[in-house]
């Protein structure tokens, strides 16, 4: 008994003590925190600043090989429909992103939201189109035609497609083709 | 006497090799500047581009915190406060220039403030800029807040305890990401660089064409890279001899990454960790690391302990309780030897048809459970049975598995525990749909009617390319969600939503069925057993003369149309005398149908008109 309070002691006892108590709880939960299945997600939800528990699993299991590309197409007030235009946002590769590359964030930003969308539409569409990854894209979209796109727009449309970016050989698959949405609409 | 080319090659390998032998204060001055750098770069990038968290922006906040709508009133406020323009340049401004003070000489206190300022206002800002945060984010921000609270303590100990936090995180970074590595079949077979890099985000076009000119050289490449990470650690051993050549090769890789995947943040963030690595693998007895305390691994061990006693004791608390029979341990044995432990509410006074459910795979009877309360309500008997291998029942039989083993166990239930001239109307979900059916069928005019429930059938496999597209990944979910538990890492498993959406009462068992290893264990041998039985059909569905009632969930059908198809082919099996009612439940999707209060109420209103329809339970007969 006097030996397992001793351990305790000379591990957690004192201010190093508490140090080291809090720094293995957060050791603890890191580890617990990396399972690949989202059904282990049980101590990865507190971290919601994603301040305590890292997640460590670049690229794994499964690495993204493919990427994800809107486009859309708008209605004019004449009630002309344009042809689908891609939203580029990729920058493509220059040795200088090596130091300084802020667009690789709205880059990433894209790759999130459109993985999240991916996972709300196992649910269905309609639960999919209320989330907010799915409105922040919509208000992206129509912020860019408002921005770069014809003018007299009256709607758009937009549809997110998976491509295997420099490879030509694999057909591109759309994950989903947006309702008609108002180019004015609620942002 | 030795060479002199002996000698050269010696000196030379002795300074490729061994220990890099930092001091504790030489580590953390290392580690804060290279993190000082990645805040830098970070803030302005966001101050570059502002307009994303504008409206219209990636990170619009009016739109993305309702992310946070969960969080208590405060947080919001202060994040909402983070959020706001002036306020958001003002703290990046600050990063800006508490990261720039950092990268200049000296060993002040202030700098713990400094560090201690970027961590956490980091982790304030990820909610605000959480579209496009990556992993040297957290990874700086982990090293300034344990660097800052390092230098703000005058304790050895405590900066010690601290710094060591900072060396097994970098350690983790590695063997997590090679570990996890391995369970992909793509890491494995080396083609993932290869894929990754025809990628335009990540991907690097010529790098692509090499990998496919070259595709031994670039297997090479990746499982050299998969070594590098799940060997990390062993720069630990032998005094740090290993040090030197795996911090260079790290440092490679991650330089290599900055070029050929864009990721450049990564250097300096990744690399912040090596001083510490550095300094934690040097031997006690190198005068550099004089008096290291290095207790933080044996309070690391303790703690894992103690949450493995935890784990496992939860996992033997939700095993007794799963294999604990609902009814006073009432067991029906069957032809193949197993035992099963129903549930029921049959009486002898009743009558009429009793329903009894078939649950599908990886599930268990409380999935009906908004079912059951319904027929309760109306008076209707039921009964219902965890498959042989689920909860409560004994698989005993000593064949290899087969859909007909679970078939010919319905059948001796239904033998079993229905009294005599009662029919039985068959109700499964998803397989066990396709298990009720062929049960029907050896039942005979033992059952009234059949009620498929977003049901399997035979040819999904071989009619719908989505099927057939899924069935590999589901036979590797589910042996991951097996080989997890069975591990005892069921106490890391959220309770999901479907569950938290089950009537109260049995909210607790669902849990501890869904965490419990034996439930995915019948699962596989099942999923497996149906997937060669699914391949091998090829003919017609078996006529049935009973009425039936087809309930398809629409996210079902939406999804894949072949399966609509498939359902009406359920329902054409039934002799068109009978009454045969085919229903799509607006909204639901596969699970929905049973446990979404929303979903499961309509698609019960079908259930009890469609009983009142074939013969209410006073006016029933056994033909």
């Amino acid at each position: 008994m006097n030996g397992a309070r001793d351990l305790l002691a000379r591990h957690f006892g004192g201010p190093a003590g508490t140090a080291r108590l809090v720094a293995g709880l957060a050791l603890l939960g890191t580890v617990c925190s990396q399972h690949p299945h989202e059904a282990f997600s049980r101590v990865i939800r507190f971290d919601r600043f994603a301040a305590l528990f890292p997640n460590w699993r670049f690229f794994a299991p499964t690495p993204a090989q493919h990427d994800f590309q809107f486009y859309y197409r708008t209605l004019d007030v004449a009630g002309q429909t344009s042809e689908w235009r891609p939203v580029e946002l990729i920058a493509g590769r220059r040795p200088h992103q090596i130091l300084w590359f802020p667009e690789r964030r709205a880059e990433k930003a894209v790759f999130d939201l459109g993985a999240e969308i991916l996972r709300y539409l196992d649910r269905g569409f309609g639960t999919a189109r209320t989330q907010p990854a799915f409105r922040l894209l919509t208000g992206y979209i129509r912020s860019e035609i408002e921005r770069s796109g014809p003018p007299g727009v009256k709607g758009f449309q937009f549809t997110l497609v998976r491509n295997a970016g420099y490879d030509d050989g694999e057909e591109p698959e759309i994950l989903f083709v947006s309702p008609y949405t108002p180019a004015g609409g609620p942002r | 006497m030795p060479s002199p080319f002996r000698t050269r090659a010696g000196a030379a390998l002795s300074a490729l090799l061994g220990p890099v032998p930092l001091s504790r204060s030489q580590a953390l001055g290392a580690s804060e500047r290279l993190s000082a750098v990645t805040s830098l770069l970070s803030s302005l990038e966001h101050l570059t581009h502002r307009r994303h968290r504008r409206p219209g922006g990636l990170n619009d906040w009016s739109i993305s915190r309702e992310s946070y709508a969960g969080q208590s009133r405060p947080v919001r406020r202060l994040l909402d406060l983070a959020a706001a323009e002036r306020v958001n340049t003002a703290l990046h401004a600050g990063r800006v220039a508490a990261s720039a003070a950092l990268l200049l000489p000296g060993h002040g206190r202030w700098r713990g403030a400094a560090n201690l300022f970027l961590g956490v206002s980091g982790a304030l800002l990820y909610p605000v800029h959480r579209y496009g945060t990556d992993g040297s984010d957290q990874a700086a921000g982990l090293v300034q807040t344990a660097t800052g609270l390092a230098r703000l303590s005058t304790t050895p100990q405590v900066q010690d305890a601290l710094l060591w936090y900072v060396a097994i995180q970098s350690n983790l970074s590695y063997l997590v990401s090679g570990w996890v590595k391995l369970l992909g079949p793509d890491w494995r077979s080396g083609s993932a660089l290869s894929g990754v890099m025809r990628t335009r985000t990540y991907g690097n076009r010529h790098v692509w064409l090499l990998t496919r000119r070259f595709p031994r050289s670039a297997r090479l490449v990746a499982h050299g890279v998969l070594a590098l990470e799940c060997l990390f650690p062993v720069l630990y051993l032998k005094g740090g001899r290993l040090t030197r050549p795996v911090l260079g090769s790290a440092l490679a890789f991650h330089v290599v990454n900055g070029f050929v995947m864009g990721l450049g943040r990564f250097i300096p963030s990744f690399a912040a960790m090596h001083p510490v690595v550095a300094y934690t693998s040097t031997p006690r007895s190198h005068p550099a690391v004089a008096g290291r305390d290095d207790r933080l691994l044996g309070s690391l061990a303790l703690l894992a302990g103690a949450a493995a006693v935890g784990a496992a004791s939860v996992a033997v608390s939700r095993r007794l309780r799963v294999t604990d029979g609902a009814q006073g341990g009432w067991t029906v044995p069957t032809r193949h030897g197993n035992e099963l432990s129903p549930m029921s509410t049959v009486s002898a006074g009743g009558a009429g048809p009793v329903v009894v459910f078939e649950h599908g795979l990886g599930a268990f009877p409380a999935h009906f459970g908004w079912y059951t309360r319904a027929l309760n309500a109306a008076g209707v008997e039921w009964l219902a049975c965890a498959r042989a291998g689920y909860g409560p029942s004994r698989r005993l039989a000593a064949e290899p598995y087969t859909l007909e083993e679970s078939v010919g166990d319905l059948a001796d239930l239904v033998a079993a525990a229905v009294p005599e001239g009662r029919q039985v109307v068959l109700a499964g979900h998803s397989l066990g749909g396709e298990i009720a059916r062929r049960a029907a069928v050896r039942l005979g005019e033992r059952v009234h009617a059949v009620v498929y429930l977003d049901s399997s059938h035979p040819g999904q496999l071989n009619r719908s390319g989505q099927q057939d597209k899924n069935s590999g990944m589901i036979d590797e979910t589910v042996g991951a969600l097996m080989v997890s538990l069975r591990l005892g890492l069921g106490v890391l498993m959220q309770t999901p939503e479907w569950i938290k959406n089950l009537p109260a009462p049995l909210r607790g068992r669902a849990m501890a069925e869904y965490a419990d290893p034996r439930l995915w264990t019948a699962a596989r041998r099942e999923w497996r057993a149906a997937e060669r039985d699914f391949r091998a059909f090829d003919g017609a569905l078996d006529p049935l003369d009973t009425h039936a009632l087809v309930l398809s969930a629409q996210h079902t059908v939406d999804r894949d149309p072949e399966h609509l198809l498939m359902h009406q082919d359920l329902a054409a099996a039934h002799a068109p005398e009978r009454v045969v009612r085919t229903v799509v439940v607006e909204g639901a999707d596969h699970d929905g149908i049973l446990t979404s209060p929303e979903h499961a109420a309509p698609a019960i209103r079908h259930l009890l008109d469609f009983l009142a329809e074939i013969g209410s339970p006073a006016t029933v007969e056994v033909r």
